[in-house]
């Protein structure tokens, strides 16, 4: 143990002043140590609350306070700076909060209600106009926490990954770079993704920008396994305006990239009706679609077999 | 021990209107409950007492008075206390805000399990959000140079949720379990306001439809109830009104709405609906 005596005359705990054996046992030593937990008391009563989540969107570190009973499942969002990654989180709260609800499941919890509810503070309408979230901040990775329960009512904790777009450029062209660590973090990590598509940015910078999205999805590719991924098409209120060459190509180019475990859909912020497929469907079918194929999945990796193995009804499940 | 039931609002969620009626009620024998012993102190119903048999509005309780309340109700065989561990509801507020259960809230929660919630949704307020909207070209415009006005304020739906995890919390629950040992009451107040036809599990699910989804998936059905009240009946800002209330006096007035949409006109049986 570090430290030191409250005899400063001391050497503890190299050897005992008092000349006990055990240096642990002298009454200064233990004097001291007294001393030094009560101030450790009074931090934590500073801190003032004891529940183990603030609200607030979680940091890596803090993974534990979900994971503690069960792996979540994380959703990595990825996609460019301004593609709309941070108001699809806000657009998929609000919608909740609406009370449109996922196909298969129902809100049970969140342990990041605060980082949520700023999000969806950010949608109100304010004189007729909405602000929308910042971007975010390069060095961060936010992860945004649902508890949801399906219908036989088993819990499946989710998590949403909430990085810089600037991160995913860098990773697109040097997997290894040092900046993209975030975007290697949520690689690593993620269960499934949503690729975001910004149909403004197809529209005004044209090839470049599908280019972009290319490289971005390859790099996606590289390790991706099983792991499914949906194409959003973000802000697709304009998404005729855009080239039908360069969506054409894009869409075909997608396809061969991930083959299997994908889908594309539209989903737009802006409602020209109410209600609107691409604002009050669209935005919750992503999750529903990712969440159809990620428990299919699951489901098959259990087979029951059709012969009689014996009493123990384990042994008539193998893993396929 | 008693059996306790738990009341929690928000300040100004009628809570004070609802006791000060229902003490009168007992007091008036117009209810099959009786108190098993004398109220020790009366004083934070008091003027909510002097106003309405004068037929005037009472004041709102001041949302800082921390004062706590109990009756004691005797319930055929039971006894039965209903507490309020403090009256003016800003602790309610500021176990979010600060995240924080005083003493005794942690111990009125770890002894009841019996939880009666007081919203009152014509105080909660529904901003129009995007998802509301048709947006137009002139939205689009005024987007692109809008600074953020944000109040550094969480919305009524979370601020729910977020009480109901931390009151979970510190029973030993949360989303993981079911609830089925604790039963949860939620109570739409001021019902009279709402001018509704509608049963309260409706108007809750179109006001508040994620806290509905939020209770219903962590509550057995059986332990879940979502009720109607309104304790004075209506508002007494006419003669007539008023008029009612000085000659047949207030305990007369004030009625629930139970479930099934189905009136009643004895605010009391609110503490059948709880256990």
């Amino acid at each position: 143990m570090e430290g030191k005596c409250s005899n400063l005359e001391c050497a503890a705990p190299i050897n005992c002043h008092e000349g006990k054996e055990k240096y642990i046992d002298c009454e200064f030593w233990i004097s001291a140590k007294t001393k030094q937990s009560k101030s450790i008391t009074i931090t934590k009563k500073e801190n003032k609350s004891d529940l183990p989540w603030t609200g607030e969107a979680l940091k890596i570190e803090e993974l534990i306070k979900v994971t503690f009973r069960n792996p979540a499942l994380m959703i990595g969002v990825v996609g460019k700076a301004d593609a709309g990654k941070t108001t699809y989180l806000a657009m998929l709260f609000t919608l909740l909060l609406r009370g449109v609800k996922l196909q298969d499941f129902d809100f049970c919890g969140t342990k990041t209600i605060k980082a949520w509810d700023e999000f969806y503070q950010k949608l109100k309408v304010q004189k007729e106009s909405v602000a929308f979230p910042d971007p975010t901040p390069a060095q961060y990775i936010r992860l945004l926490h649902l508890a949801l329960r399906n219908k036989s009512k088993l819990l499946k904790d989710i998590l949403l990954s909430d990085a810089s777009g600037e991160v995913f450029s860098i990773w697109a062209q040097n997997r290894e770079d040092e900046r993209a660590e975030n975007a290697r973090w949520i690689y690593k990590h993620s269960n499934a993704f949503i690729l975001f598509i910004d149909c403004e940015d197809l529209i005004n910078r044209k090839n470049q920008a599908k280019t972009e999205v290319v490289d971005l999805a390859q790099m996606l590719k590289h390790d991706l396994k099983s792991r499914p991924v949906i194409a959003v098409w973000s802000k697709s209120d304009r998404k005729e305006e855009v080239h039908t060459k360069i969506k054409e190509k894009l869409k075909e180019e997608l396809s061969e990239i991930f083959e299997k475990n994908f889908a594309e859909i539209d989903i737009s912020n802006f409602s020209a009706e109410d209600p609107d497929i691409l604002v009050h469907k669209n935005n919750i079918s992503v999750l529903d679609w990712l969440f159809s194929v990620i428990f299919t999945v699951t489901k098959t990796e259990f087979t029951l077999e059709d012969e009689y193995v014996g009493n123990d009804i384990f042994l008539n499940y193998k893993v396929s | 021990m008693n059996t306790s039931i738990l009341l929690i609002g928000k300040p100004h969620s009628s809570k004070t209107v609802f006791l000060s009626q229902f003490y009168s009620r007992l007091q008036k024998k117009k209810s099959n409950l009786k108190l098993y012993k004398t109220v020790d102190d009366l004083s934070p119903i008091f003027a909510a007492r002097e106003s309405l048999s004068a037929g005037e509005e009472p004041q709102t309780t001041p949302a800082e008075k921390s004062v706590k309340f109990y009756l004691p109700i005797q319930f055929s065989e039971k006894q039965i206390d209903l507490r309020c561990p403090e009256y003016g509801g800003e602790q309610v507020l500021s176990i979010v805000e600060n995240r924080e259960l005083n003493k005794e809230w942690k111990t009125s929660i770890n002894e009841s399990n019996s939880w009666v919630l007081f919203i009152r949704l014509n105080s909660v307020n529904k901003s129009l959000d995007i998802s509301d909207i048709t947006f137009s070209e002139q939205h689009k415009k005024s987007t692109e140079k809008t600074q953020s006005i944000i109040e550094d304020k969480i919305s009524d739906q979370s601020f729910f949720i977020e009480l109901l995890q931390i009151i979970l919390h510190s029973k030993g629950y949360d989303y993981h379990l079911i609830n089925n040992k604790v039963k949860l009451t939620i109570v739409l107040t001021c019902w009279d306001e709402m001018n509704t036809e509608e049963k309260p599990y409706d108007v809750l699910k179109s006001k508040l439809p994620l806290l509905l989804n939020f209770v219903e998936s962590n509550w057995n059905s059986e332990l879940l109830k979502i009720i109607g009240l309104s304790a004075q009946g209506f508002a007494l800002d006419t003669p007539e009104n008023k008029e009612k209330y000085l000659i047949e006096g207030p305990e007369e007035f004030g009625y629930l709405v139970l479930a099934d949409g189905t009136q009643t006109n004895d605010i009391t049986q609110l503490i059948e609906e709880a256990l």
